[in-house]
């Protein structure tokens, strides 16, 4: 969390750029990074990114209460719904399929795509893509992005204690991989 | 434990991923060009609510209207508006007949009134004029002046 996001955050309310241009260097890299993770296209990442702050500078006066709801939690819901937006959009489906299906669709269309990165981080990537939808938001948010687990839990709208097992088990299934692939 | 630290070591590398910073720069100043969308007044909200209680009372309205006008479409009725009905129509047909019979008596009573002015207004105009005439001529004249013929005709009207 940002120091003293409080006040930037009653700036922004107001209108006050100069605020929200401080908000956005802190959480782009991050939000950027999460993105990426998940949809493994830089220009896509870009463009989601861009539409995440877009959307929250817009409603910021709306949507956003702060009662017990840090700004960063807020951004990263705008962000998974984005995400969502963003595979709906290469593969539509219709309204009635539910969430599971949405989840499993984003699962599949991870484990086609690949980031450029030096060799020891794209082992730990190749991990992550393998991880169901909800896993790889756990482990990209509390270990990439450094998010506490209230942040994240009220980011993925599930308790403090579900997200504490889901971590597990995705840091479970991450040491299996790496074991079975490079020992 | 230690290999779930070594894992997590891991995972943070991946921080080292960062937005290009020209897209940054660029996608920030956008942002920041367009407007805030504006959180809604009281006045804006309480008028919209007003609006919209009008709205549905008028659409609540309406639709009672329509349902009423659709029930008393005939082949439609409920079977106790349709006795309600006919009860309504034999009350109308008494009322008629007794509209009917009032009338009748009243032209009787006209009709009787006339007759008896016309009765009342005739003169004898239809007794025969022939016989009228034998009828004076045969009435005796008395001379008033005679006592004798006058004081027989008193002792005869007497007896």
């Amino acid at each position: 969390m940002l120091e003293d996001e409080h006040n930037l955050i009653v700036r922004i309310k107001h209108g006050d750029s100069e605020a929200f241009g401080l908000i956005y260097d802190h959480y782009m890299p991050m939000i950027y990074r999460f993105v990426l993770v998940k949809v493994g296209s830089k220009e896509d990442a870009e463009d989601i990114s861009h539409q995440v702050f877009l959307k929250a500078w817009q409603n910021v006066n709306g949507q956003y209460s702060e009662r017990g709801f840090p700004f960063s939690s807020w951004l990263y819901q705008i962000a998974r719904n984005s995400i969502i937006d963003h595979y709906r959009r290469i593969k539509p489906m219709s309204s009635l399929e539910d969430e599971e299906n949405t989840e499993e669709l984003i699962d599949h269309a991870r484990l086609d795509y690949k980031i450029d990165l030096k060799d020891s981080s794209n082992k730990i990537l190749e991990a992550i893509k393998k991880l169901k939808n909800i896993e790889a938001d756990v482990v990209t948010m509390r270990f990439i992005d450094d998010l506490s687990i209230k942040e994240v839990a009220l980011a993925v709208g599930k308790t403090e204690g579900a997200v504490k097992l889901i971590q597990h088990r995705a840091l479970e299934k991450i040491k299996s991989d790496l074991k079975e692939r490079y020992e | 434990m230690n290999e779930f630290n070594k894992i997590i070591d891991e995972i943070k590398s991946l921080q080292s991923i960062s937005p290009d910073a020209e897209f940054a720069s660029l996608s920030k100043s956008m942002i920041l060009s367009l407007p805030q969308n504006q959180k809604q007044g009281f006045f804006h909200t309480h008028f919209l609510n007003l609006s919209i209680s009008l709205a549905t009372t008028l659409a609540l309205t309406l639709t009672v209207v329509i349902m009423g006008s659709l029930r008393t479409t005939p082949g439609q009725q409920s079977p106790e508006l349709s006795a309600v009905e006919e009860e309504a129509s034999a009350i109308t047909q008494n009322i008629d007949a007794s509209f009917k019979e009032i009338n009748q008596y009243k032209e009787s009573a006209r009709k009787t009134d006339l007759a008896l002015s016309e009765v009342t207004s005739i003169t004898p105009t239809h007794l025969n004029p022939t016989i009228l005439t034998e009828e004076i001529n045969r009435i005796q004249k008395v001379d008033s002046s005679n006592e004798t013929q006058v004081n027989s005709l008193l002792n005869e009207a007497l007896k």
